[in-house]
């Protein structure tokens, strides 16, 4: 799980993620999660090193350009999320 | 089904009886949201029942594009009888509910009936359970959201709700969603209480699929590239209380109750959206797949609202607060706004009831004998916060302007009815006087104003190319707010346009409506045609709008008795010259408004004497059931 100060809750990576893997939108089997801690206004990330509870084993996007998770993610929060997707990549 | 969850679910809270049916009983007419809502109840809601009956319906409707990746696709809408006019209900919030719903395998929720104690709707995966809520009955938006889900165990659990004022019956309540967003105007909140329901909570684990993903993709693809204009990046760093500026000089804000359509210059220097995003701002917000983030979280860490934490205020707080109740702190706004939000109080309703309060102290109609010892004095916070309390709980003087300023102004008489500031007896948020496509999208309005709904925001927002603006919206004048020319033309394509964005479930920010840059009917068609498998042209779409329309219309005609005499701005927009600023002295004519009817009428295919549609405009758009029901009460357009 990666705390961010960039992220803006929309979970648009979420569907991007799910699109993906499978073709089809949804927030229950991507690789990515945001959670919304809504008494202290935070977004938390997950990133699923493996597979788990339905969600899919994050594969970084491999052999794409642009892991979908980065390319539906909004001006604000996309470097950000670069930074965490690298390191968790690195990892 | 592609594009659609695919059921319908029906909640009869009286019975306790939980069915379904499929959404395509409906959806290649009425495509789903509002559109698909408005067609149920003009069906199923009898024109003598009344908002607050049992057989009133109550519709929380998605559209196709929820859940997926075009350019926000998060928004929801509510129907129902509308408690303020008694004619269409009709608000749509953004928030995680839509996706999260049809991730449960639901379109749409029809509730009918009454519980006979209060409850709430637990819907997850496919599964739904009408729980008890006697523990939520007295709590806040806010404390309920957490309660339910604590109790429910799953933090990812999307929920909409009702506070104090929707249990109240306060004809001005709401419904909040993810604590900080609206189903604001129509008093839906208040329709949810009197079916004894507090909340909807749904939880899914499937999935939506569109008919062609690498056509919908690259549609998404395309689009979102828009998104990088630096024209468009205003909206995320203020909000849209970045155009306060071009509002003030081009359009006009309300002030005092409308006394004025401009704040007074120390007032407006008080105002610096900028700074209070540098003081307040936490972050920006936004939800699923919006590529524009424009709302925020602000943390007040100073000042008299120290340690409210709360998503943000939009241009509209900041004009009810400011503007129409003359309050000189900016940090108000925010504060005034997350109150509202707790106690699920429309801020429109509550400005525009207080607003017509305060412009009757001043005019002494009323004084502290009717107030319970208030002084309601222009701007004084500590009197508004206690007015919204009192409006939530029909408490004292409060429970005469939970009836909103047009049934206040009513049981009061004294002649307070010229200060009463409304749209069909719906509190008005808009000039009408200084920006004449806005005021007429706002004054046609079936839902009883608002300008969500037909009017023009760009005229009122920025000036945009000229030639462009002629390409997309086929008129000439968008940069002239004072002009009348092209503004029925104008009122007609956002009247399409905002229908189809609520059907489908999109943003009216990705949308012409924001920039002519930004997605049109050509682009929807598109998105529409990828996710659903259905070839639907841009006409396609219009004429599906219009069909969304005329149901609108008729359910007016038959439920509110409303005609052309409706479709006028407040009597005294024609009696009283705007006093100061920029548009000092200029008076509305009532030709001038007469001759925009006819034409707006005209464009429609009504009748210009009596504003009802024509036979031969319903069977076009295969509505004959719709005609036959106006021939028989006698009110069906007759001339042409």
């Amino acid at each position: 799980m990666f705390e961010t100060m960039d992220c803006t809750g929309c979970r648009t990576c979420e569907i991007g993620c799910s699109f993906h893997h499978r073709g089809v939108f949804s927030s229950s089997i991507s690789s990515i999660e945001i959670k919304n801690n809504p008494k202290d206004l935070t977004f938390s990330i997950v990133l699923y090193g493996e597979a788990s509870n339905g969600h899919l084993t994050c594969d970084g996007c491999q052999g794409l350009q642009e892991p979908f998770c980065i390319k539906y993610c909004n001006v604000l929060a996309r470097n950000g999320l670069e930074a965490i997707l690298n390191e968790f990549v690195r990892k | 089904m592609n594009a659609y969850a695919g059921k319908i679910l029906r909640v009869d809270l009286t019975t306790g009886r939980i069915s379904s049916e499929s959404t395509t009983k409906y959806n290649r007419s009425w495509l789903g949201g509002s559109g698909l809502s408005q067609w149920i109840l003009y069906n199923e809601v009898k024109p003598d029942t009344t908002a607050y009956s049992p057989d009133n319906r109550l519709i929380i409707g998605t559209g196709p594009l929820n859940g997926t990746l075009a350019p926000g696709a998060s928004r929801v809408s509510a129907d129902s009888k509308n408690p303020l006019t008694s004619g269409v209900g009709s608000s749509n919030a953004d928030g995680h509910f839509a996706s999260e719903l049809k991730f449960a395998g639901y379109d749409h929720i029809v509730f009918q009936g009454k519980a006979r104690r209060p409850v709430y709707l637990w819907i997850h995966d496919g599964r739904v359970e009408i729980k008890d809520a006697i523990h939520l009955w007295g709590k806040t938006t806010w404390e309920t959201d957490e309660i339910i889900k604590h109790e429910l165990g799953d933090d990812n659990t999307q929920v909409l709700c009702i506070g104090p004022a929707g249990e109240n019956i306060s004809r001005g309540a709401c419904i909040i969603v993810n604590r900080g967003r609206a189903f604001g105007r129509c008093g839906l909140g208040g329709v949810m209480g009197s079916k004894n329901l507090k909340a909807v909570a749904a939880r899914g684990r499937g999935f939506i699929q569109v008919a062609d993903p690498s056509r919908f993709i690259r549609m998404v693809d395309e689009l979102r590239k828009r998104f990088n204009d630096e024209s468009l990046q205003r909206l995320i760093k203020t909000g849209t209380a970045g155009v306060i500026e071009y509002k003030q000089k081009m359009c006009g804000i309300p002030y005092k109750n409308f006394q004025h359509l401009v704040l007074p210059d120390e007032l407006f220097k008080k105002i610096d959206i900028d700074d209070m995003q540098d003081t307040y701002r936490l972050r920006n917000v936004s939800y699923m797949a919006c590529p524009r983030p424009c709302s925020r979280y602000y943390w007040m860490d100073q000042g008299p609202y120290a340690d409210l934490r709360t998503e943000g205020f939009q241009l509209e707080a900041l004009v009810d607060f400011m503007g129409k109740l003359a309050v000189e702190d900016p940090s108000f706004v925010i504060k005034a706004n997350a109150y509202c939000n707790q106690l699920g109080l429309d801020i429109d309703s509550v400005a525009g009831a207080i607003g017509w309060a305060m412009e009757c102290y001043q005019r002494g109609i009323i004084n502290v004998n009717d107030t319970d010892g208030l002084k309601l004095e222009w701007g004084d916070t500590s009197v508004i916060l206690e007015l919204i309390r009192k409006i939530a709980f029909r408490e004292g003087f409060g429970n005469l302007l939970a009836e909103g300023c047009a049934h206040a102004a009513k049981l009061l008489g004294r002649k307070s009815e010229c200060y009463a500031m409304h749209i069909k007896g719906q509190d008005l948020y808009e000039v009408i006087r200084s920006a004449i496509g806005w005021g007429l999208g706002t004054c046609v309005s079936t839902r009883g104003g608002g300008h969500t709904t037909g009017a023009p925001t760009i005229e009122t927002t920025r000036t945009v190319d000229p030639e462009l603006a002629a390409k997309v919206y086929g008129v000439t004048t968008i940069n002239d707010p004072l002009a009348f020319e092209g503004k029925a033309k104008l009122v007609w394509y956002f009247e399409r346009l905002h229908r189809i964005n609520n059907a489908l479930g999109i943003c009216h920010f990705v949308t012409t409506w924001s920039s002519p840059i930004l997605l049109g009917f050509p682009e929807i068609a598109e998105l529409y045609s990828a996710a659903t498998g259905w070839e639907t042209t841009e006409e396609d779409l219009k004429e599906a709008a219009a069909r969304m329309l005329n149901v609108e219309k008729a359910f007016n005609i038959l439920h509110a008795n409303f005609g052309r005499k409706d479709d006028y701005p407040p009597p005294r927009c024609f009696e009283e010259p705007i006093p100061t600023g920029p548009f000092a002295g200029f008076k509305l004519e009532k030709k001038k408004w007469d001759n925009l009817l006819d034409e707006y009428y005209e464009l429609n295919n009504w009748d210009k004497k009596t504003g009802f549609p024509h036979r031969k405009c319903l069977e076009e758009l295969g509505l004959k059931e719709i005609a036959d029901d106006l021939e028989r009460a006698g009110k069906i357009g007759e001339d042409n």
